[in-house]
């Protein structure tokens, strides 16, 4: 294994350092499984008990949970765009057949999770059949219940990407689009 | 450091379980076995720290079986590595549900300029094999026989892949309006 240490990626190495409590959390690891024993002299254990538990009493009265592990993961940055997964009139799925449905489903989630392994943020739900739909009257907020019809969303995916065109190049994989449905890719707005 | 001073230290470790002798193994190598992580993971702190935990404990149960034909940071980070490439598939079997998703949050984040990408974020931007190859290769400086033994899979498909990461991020990396 060589480095070269005039690579400017050499300089990412002095970034970041292992967060706080992570030594004692995998030294205490250790002891549990038996491979480690305390060297501490035996006044010295004594002493750190005696101030552990103050420190418990302390941060117990105070409000503050012991052992509550404070590590923030990195948030990921990327942009994300919502796929919204239309039916419309020539959709090939068959709800009347038992397994139609599940079939379309086992397919999209293989889709996403192809995408996962490539390191594309991805989450989705399927939507059900049924909706509440409500209006406002002049006789006051209506609603009306029952199936929705082939013009309603059946269910949508986010997806996190690095740009707008590589979320479009994503999207014309979805096998959605192969069973005849259509879907509305839409960028997911920040607030200001 | 020196390499007698590893042995020294890993056989108190072994023999002895000697705490404080581990407390000079962790840190000495800890520090680059999580930035190791930290790229490996695209940038998660949870999850480097979680994978150079287990790594860890990994080593330490195999610590009498190590045969000092590499240097111990090399096979400490080969816990890394693997420890990793477990979570990327265990990620891929494991469906996410959308309520964790935190649109505040995530807005929040994105309220920064689309167009200025760092290294570090186009590193983490990579998919996942290319990430991990180019990581292994161009910061850690793995020969490409080392990471398909590390990573299970060719020497050949190292090499394509690194080639693709490296043009992937020199796209990432490109200002504006400059892209052939």
């Amino acid at each position: 294994m060589s480095h070269d240490t005039n690579d400017p990626l050499h300089v990412l190495e002095r970034e970041a350092v292992p967060p706080r409590g992570l030594k004692g959390r995998i030294t205490q690891s250790l002891r549990d499984r038996g491979l480690l024993r305390s060297t501490r002299p035996g006044w010295r254990r004594m002493g750190r008990t005696v101030g552990a538990i103050a420190a418990a009493i302390l941060l117990f009265a105070t409000g503050v949970g012991i052992g509550r592990r404070s590590v923030t993961p990195a948030r990921d940055t990327r942009p994300s765009y919502m796929l919204l997964l239309y039916e419309g009139r020539d959709f090939d799925l068959d709800r009347s057949r038992p397994g139609d449905l599940a079939a379309h489903e086992a397919e999209y989630d293989a889709w996403a999770r192809g995408l996962k392994a490539r390191g594309v943020g991805v989450q989705g739900r399927a939507l059900a059949l049924t909706a509440h739909v409500l209006h406002n009257t002049p006789q006051g907020v209506q609603v009306e219940s029952g199936d929705v019809g082939r013009d309603a969303i059946d269910g949508f995916f986010i997806i996190r990407v690095s740009d707008e065109a590589e979320a479009v190049a994503i999207a014309r994989t979805h096998p959605h689009l192969r069973h005849g449905g259509w879907i509305a890719l839409r960028p997911i707005k920040q607030t200001s | 450091m020196t390499t007698d001073d590893d042995r020294l230290l890993v056989d108190a470790v072994v023999q002895r379980g000697d705490e404080r002798a581990f407390t000079s193994l962790y840190d000495r190598h800890t520090p680059a076995l999580y930035r190791l992580a930290l790229r490996l993971t695209g940038g998660s702190a949870a999850d480097a720290e979680d994978i150079t935990h287990e790594a860890w404990v990994r080593a330490v149960e195999r610590l009498g079986t190590f045969e000092w034909r590499a240097a111990l940071r090399t096979w400490l980070s080969s816990f890394v590595i693997r420890c990793a490439h477990e979570r990327d598939r265990a990620a891929m079997r494991t469906a996410e549900p959308v309520e964790d998703l935190a649109f505040g949050t995530d807005d929040q984040a994105l309220r920064g300029s689309y167009a200025r990408l760092d290294l570090e974020r186009a590193i983490a931007g990579l998919a996942n094999g290319f990430r991990q190859v180019f990581v292994l290769h161009d910061v850690q400086g793995y020969t490409h026989e080392e990471i398909a033994d590390l990573l299970g899979i060719e020497p050949g498909t190292s090499k394509s892949q690194l080639s693709r990461a490296r043009r992937a991020l020199r796209r990432k990396l490109e200002p504006p309006g400059e892209s052939t």
